[in-house]
């Protein structure tokens, strides 16, 4: 581990120094690999159809997304990793029907019990990250930039002990730029099922 | 060390170790009491009367629970809610105003032996219906919430809990100036934690 000072020209009260300590380790943490888990990478492919949230059309596509990078696990059911996402979405409009995205973002994945202890491993996930857009448009829903913010919500489960593992996965993914361009009508992908092979 | 940090850290160590402090995933189910605030008068909009349901609030809640230290924990807390239900009456008819919500908060609680004091904040996906007589187009709005729970942990699973929370919004003259706004909320809700 490697230690650093804080410098501040400015005393802060002497909680706020805790805590913010505190969050330091835990980053630093974060940036650690973890050679102690039995498997480090992770590829699903899954497909999505679902009308749009609040529209009267459908989208429909192809998502393959990986696990990049585990990190250093938070605790005993919490587990860090940096994820890629590639999507292929269609619309079933007479324009703007096609879109292609790709993600990059930090994931947390929770487990409900203790993953090293079982062979089947429920799991809810959460993600965020930047995402880039080949278009502003996707059936009837705009974004004022290419340039988003991939979220998706997951469920799933891990299937075996030690590598190599089945992960069955139901996703939602949602893209919006959180009202940084004008204008933000986000963009949604549900449900997604997914299967993945852990390696 | 300074005195103060000192002092600090030995009022930490002094506080009571709750036996239930863990970490994990936790699901919530609450009803109660919701208010929704900033809606017209009845005779604003030409109606004879209006009442509120008194119990029209439930909450099916999913939640990640990390402890820092004994006395100390963060998470996140997402859930689906169903809130209010203000009925106006015309001569012959009715109208229905009812928000529903999904949550995304950040919570911290504090492990007082078997007792858990939680305090959340975030944003909402507000949703508010207007059905029946003066029936609108769905408006969901990204409002902010601010809530306060207490719970009791029977054993290292379920627990009691009770939370009061306020969700930002509007005022509302009329249902036909529904556009981008949804009213205020404040809550009142007694339900159940399971904790993994």
């Amino acid at each position: 581990m490697v230690q650093m000072v804080l410098y501040s020209r400015k005393r802060l009260p002497v909680s706020i120094q805790t805590f913010v300590k505190w969050i330091f380790w835990i980053s630093l943490n974060g940036f650690c690999t973890h050679q102690a888990l039995a498997f480090q990478h992770e590829i699903l492919i899954g497909y999505g159809s679902g009308k749009e949230v609040e529209q009267s059309h459908h989208n429909q596509g192809l998502v393959v997304s990986a696990k990049l990078h585990r990190f250093y696990p938070i605790d005993d059911t919490l587990l860090p990793s940096l994820d890629g996402t590639l999507a292929n979405l269609y619309a079933d409009t007479k324009k703007h029907k096609h879109l292609l995205v790709a993600a990059c973002t930090y994931a947390l994945r929770a487990f409900f019990f203790k993953p090293n202890e079982h062979t089947l491993r429920p799991y809810v996930q959460a993600s965020l990250g930047p995402a880039l857009l080949s278009a502003h448009t996707l059936g009837n829903r705009t974004q004022g930039s290419l340039i988003a913010v991939q979220t998706t919500l997951e469920t799933g489960i891990e299937i075996g002990r030690g590598a190599p593992n089945l992960d069955v996965n139901l996703r939602l993914i949602h893209y919006c730029n959180i009202g940084l361009f004008h204008p933000n009508q986000g963009i949604n992908l549900l449900p997604i099922i997914s299967i993945g092979y852990q390696f | 060390m300074s005195i103060k940090m000192l002092f600090s850290i030995v009022c930490l160590t002094l506080l009571p170790i709750s036996t239930y402090a863990q970490h994990g995933i936790y699901v919530t189910l609450g009803g109660g009491i919701a208010k929704q605030s900033g809606l017209p008068n009845a005779l604003d909009v030409g109606a004879l009367h209006a009442h509120s349901s008194l119990l029209s609030a439930y909450r099916f809640g999913l939640g990640y629970n990390h402890d820092i230290s004994l006395q100390w924990g963060i998470g996140l807390d997402m859930a689906y809610a169903h809130y209010g239900n203000e009925t106006y009456h015309y001569a012959y008819t009715k109208t229905h105003v009812y928000s529903r919500s999904l949550e995304f908060l950040a919570m911290t609680q504090i492990h007082l032996e078997a007792w858990d004091l939680l305090v959340k904040l975030g944003g909402i996906r507000h949703t508010v219906r207007v059905t029946g007589h003066d029936a609108q187009a769905m408006q969901t709005q990204i409002d902010g919430e601010i809530a306060m729970g207490l719970a009791y942990n029977m054993n290292a699973h379920f627990g009691f809990i009770i939370d009061l929370a306020h969700i930002f919004g509007q005022e509302i003259e009329a249902f036909d100036s529904l556009r981008n706004k949804t009213p205020s909320l404040n809550t009142f809700l007694i339900g159940l934690r399971y904790r993994f």
